[in-house]
């Protein structure tokens, strides 16, 4: 090989790491980083896209960074100091967040519904009824059964997979004998977009976030039963690690996201947020008032 | 003064390779090692080159003790010995670069030598050859890259094992001329070869090695003169007869091999070999009046035609000799096996030895 | 069928026009995995000298440990990296978790077993007449090793080039380690992964069809150098 030709490749080499290094370090401005663990739920909507733009046209100096994974990591990261807030939606995982003194405190900001989606033929003729419990138990009672009556389970500690044993719970049956291990009961392990896709090739019933099933609706053939109701409410709340807890976490940075999100401005851009992408909105803002029951 | 002297030199691998061999080497001298397959003469030379160090023994390198000094003294050492494997050997790269290998380890500057370079590429015929790829040359062209890539660094002692086996004509010539104009340069050189006919042409000295230096001295006392029979036997000497020796008053020997006596200039007493080299007899139909003290009448058992020569076997009661004759001579005598012939050789034609 | 074909052709749109997502995905990559390939590399090569010329005891183990840790699978790096840098971690102050930097480090772990075991291969498949022939010439040891490694040149540059195509197809220390947090520490392989489980199948293909590529560009410099 023409040594030439191995001198001009180290050089592209060498160029490349130089520009990236450049790149890396922001231009060499003096940025401080913001990282916010959240949900790939809310992640794939687009809507913290929107909301990272808007805020950093006013903070110039803050690089905002999201990290997304199963509510139950996100919070794990948050714990390790390894981000500086959360934004969730796991009630009782950030009520024990604040109690073990990881989190300031709970700032809900928006809301929406759960849908349960389903097959269209409504294999366990679930169809008209207007309480998710009550459809749950119909599903237990019709998969035992019908054994064309299947349900999909994230089963990865995220929030979603939470509300979702929430509410078999409220059925009460008890899940680990009548459910889990059944056979129309099918875990995936795997986030909302892979598991509403598997639900789809088995025909199979879930609960999903609105965003993510409006995201899909066009690829696959599962059809929403219900999409309101105490149980399938969705609070979203975004909380500081406590700096006193946790050392090395940028607590100012974090309350002026927090400041961001529940000011005019963002509860505006998270109220209309949606209706391009998905034809719909996907979130109601609380502004200010506390969350309805 | 000696440029190299070993000492009780033993190396064994699986079997012993070399028995306690001594080795004094005279400055300028060109020493030719030769012996049969497996005499260790390979495993000699690595260590001579300091390249395996011997199991017991003492090298001394002018006056420097290889095997006991530091590790810069033994690399200063090598610097001064160049070596030529059995086998090509090249370093990836040009002609030019493998050449400048040495001068370039030695800290010199590339462009001053470059002149010299191929000046001593010319003189192996491989003028041309600089910006070749090393590895595209062939056998022949390959070795005496070897030899100019050695002989570069001017080395006082260089070691050459079987420089030419296997080559080209060619190849062969140029390095023999390049081995002998080293002469007047006062270069010490060893080198091992297996034929006896380059050995006799090459070198002022020969040694003769198996496992051990039997024996070393000039050609023509190695090849006429055997020390012992496997010197002898190896060398090829003929007419090889087993006896006991006495010495006479006059100063010579008579040797009893029990069907003969036969009788030697040189003096060796007890159980002995004789070795009388064809050319020294001479072969008639009749007795003759002859200052020889050996004369025998035996009849011809073989015939052999060689050439312009003819091989005659001889017996002698039980014993045989081989005689050289013309074909004229051979023709003119009307000679046919169970010939009666008369044979007669000089006292001194015979070589003693045990 | 219709779907894909409808992917790929938008794929190659994208690719064609420079998307900047794309474009800022790939450097991005190409970037990282460089990177830990060169200092990988400087570290390496010479830790594989070291271990293919001394002697010591244990040498024949740790050379088979090497080997076996060719296979690593990635997300056992990444874990073990994750920990190291996480906040509660040992270099937690370094604040190197969710960092291409991070990420970096991480590929260096990863490929070092691949780039020291295949230089020690190299080094050693160097004929013994060849450094015979070097010590015969006089040269230190410092210059015989010298002279080996540059025999061994062609050899040790493939293995190079093996630890970057393991670095750049990697996925489990990339996600671990870089969060995958959009413009900053997303990189090819991550991408496919987040983008086919949203559904947005174009830019999967499109990346796709950048890294097979790569590969192939990989392939064709490894095979240069085979033919010396």
């Amino acid at each position: 090989m023409n040594n030439k030709l191995i001198a001009a490749i180290i050089v592209i080499i060498i160029g490349l790491i130089a520009i990236g290094a450049y790149t890396v370090n922001g231009g060499f401005q003096e940025k401080q980083i913001l990282r916010v663990s959240t949900t790939t739920s809310l992640e794939d909507t687009g809507l913290l896209d929107t909301l990272e733009t808007a805020f950093e046209k006013e903070h110039s100096n803050i690089d905002v960074q999201f990290i997304s994974a199963g509510t139950g990591i996100a919070i794990k990261y948050a714990e390790k100091g390894d981000a500086d807030m959360v934004i969730v939606h796991d009630k009782k995982k950030e009520k024990e967040f604040i109690d073990q003194g990881y989190g300031t405190k709970r700032y809900p900001f928006a809301y929406n519904y759960f849908y349960i989606v389903g097959p269209k033929n409504d294999p366990a003729n679930i169809k008209g009824m207007n309480n998710a419990t009550q459809v749950f138990e119909k599903i237990i009672q019709a998969g035992q059964i019908n054994s064309s009556v299947k349900f999909a389970s994230r089963g990865d500690s995220s929030g979603t997979n939470s509300r979702e044993l929430k509410i078999w719970n409220n059925t009460g049956a008890n899940y680990n004998s009548s459910i889990n291990g059944s056979s129309w009961y099918i875990e995936t392990g795997k986030g909302m977009g892979d598991t509403l896709t598997i639900a789809n090739e088995k025909s199979a019933y879930t609960l999903s976030d609105s965003g993510t099933y409006l995201a899909f609706k066009g690829n696959i053939t599962l059809v929403p039963y219900l999409t309101t109701g105490k149980d399938l409410l969705n609070v979203y709340s975004a909380i500081a690690v406590n700096p006193d807890k946790i050392n090395g976490v940028n607590y100012n940075a974090s309350m002026e996201f927090v400041d961001f999100l529940l000011s005019t401005e963002g509860q505006q851009l998270i109220g209309n947020y949606g209706k391009e992408k998905y034809g719909q909105t996907l979130f109601t803002p609380l502004y200010g008032k506390s969350e309805p029951s | 003064m000696n440029i190299l002297e070993l000492t009780g030199i033993s190396k064994k691998y699986d079997k012993e390779t070399l028995r306690n061999l001594n080795l004094k080497i005279k400055k300028g001298a060109n020493l030719g090692l030769i012996g049969p397959t497996g005499c260790g003469k390979t495993t000699l030379l690595r260590i001579i080159d300091l390249l395996e160090n011997p199991d017991s023994g003492k090298i001394i390198f002018k006056d420097i003790n290889v095997l006991n000094c530091s590790k810069k003294d033994k690399m200063n050492v090598r610097r001064k010995i160049g070596m030529v494997f059995q086998k090509p050997v090249v370093f990836r790269g040009t002609v030019m670069e493998n050449v400048s290998y040495g001068p370039k380890i030695r800290g010199q500057d590339k462009n001053a030598i470059t002149e010299k370079i191929i000046e001593t590429l010319k003189s192996l015929g491989l003028d041309g050859y600089e910006d070749r790829n090393a590895s595209s040359l062939s056998g022949g062209e390959t070795q005496r890259m070897a030899l100019a890539r050695v002989l570069i660094n001017e080395p006082e002692l260089l070691v050459l094992d079987e420089p030419t086996a296997n080559l080209d004509p060619l190849s062969t010539e140029k390095i023999e001329s390049v081995i002998l104009g080293l002469k007047k340069k006062e270069t010490t050189i060893i080198m091992a070869t297996h034929d006896l006919i380059q050995g006799q042409r090459l070198c002022e000295e020969i040694a003769i090695l198996n496992h051990e230096i039997l024996q070393i001295g000039p050609p023509e006392d190695v090849f006429s003169k055997p020390k012992n029979r496997f010197v002898a036997d190896f060398v090829g000497v003929k007419n090889i007869l087993q006896g006991h020796a006495e010495v006479t008053s006059e100063g010579l020997s008579t040797v009893n091999t029990g069907s003969l006596t036969i009788y030697s200039s040189e003096s060796l007493k007890g159980s002995v070999h004789v070795s009388i080299r064809p050319e020294d007899i001479t072969l008639s139909l009749d007795k003759v009046k002859t200052s020889a003290l050996n004369e025998f009448k035996g009849e011809i058992s073989e015939i052999r035609k060689q050439g312009a020569l003819v091989n005659v076997k001889i017996s002698v009661s039980n014993e045989f000799f081989m005689v050289y004759m013309t074909r004229k001579s051979f023709l003119d005598m009307e000679l046919t096996i169970g010939s009666p012939v008369w044979i007669q050789f000089k006292a001194s034609a015979v070589h003693v030895f045990r | 069928m219709n779907e894909i074909f409808n992917g790929i052709l938008q794929a190659i749109n994208l690719i064609l026009t420079l998307n900047p997502e794309v474009v800022e995905i790939t450097t991005r990559t190409l970037f990282i995995s460089l990177s830990a390939t060169f200092i990988g590399a400087i570290i390496s090569i010479p830790i594989g000298g070291l271990i293919n010329f001394k002697k010591f005891r244990g040498k024949r183990s740790l050379i088979n440990l090497i080997q076996t840790l060719y296979s690593l699978p990635t997300v056992l790096v990444g874990l073990f990296v994750f920990l190291l840098l996480s906040q509660s971690g040992i270099f937690g102050d370094l604040r190197l978790l969710f960092t291409p930097t991070g990420m970096i480090i991480g590929q260096i772990i990863l490929i070092m077993p691949i780039l020291i075991g295949f230089t020690i291969t190299a080094l050693k498949s160097v004929g013994n007449d060849i450094i015979d022939l070097s010590i015969s010439m006089g040269a230190s040891e410092f210059q015989a090793i010298y002279t080996i490694m540059r025999e061994a040149k062609y050899a040790i540059m493939a293995a190079v080039i093996l630890g970057f195509g393991r670095a750049i197809s990697e996925v489990g220390v990339a996600i671990m380690i870089g969060g995958n947090i959009r413009g900053f520490t997303r990189v090819i392989t991550t991408t496919i992964s987040l983008e086919t489980s949203k559904g947005n199948l174009e830019i999967s293909i499109a990346l796709g069809i950048i890294l097979l590529g790569i590969a192939l560009i990989i392939n064709l410099l490894l095979n240069q150098i085979q033919e010396h």
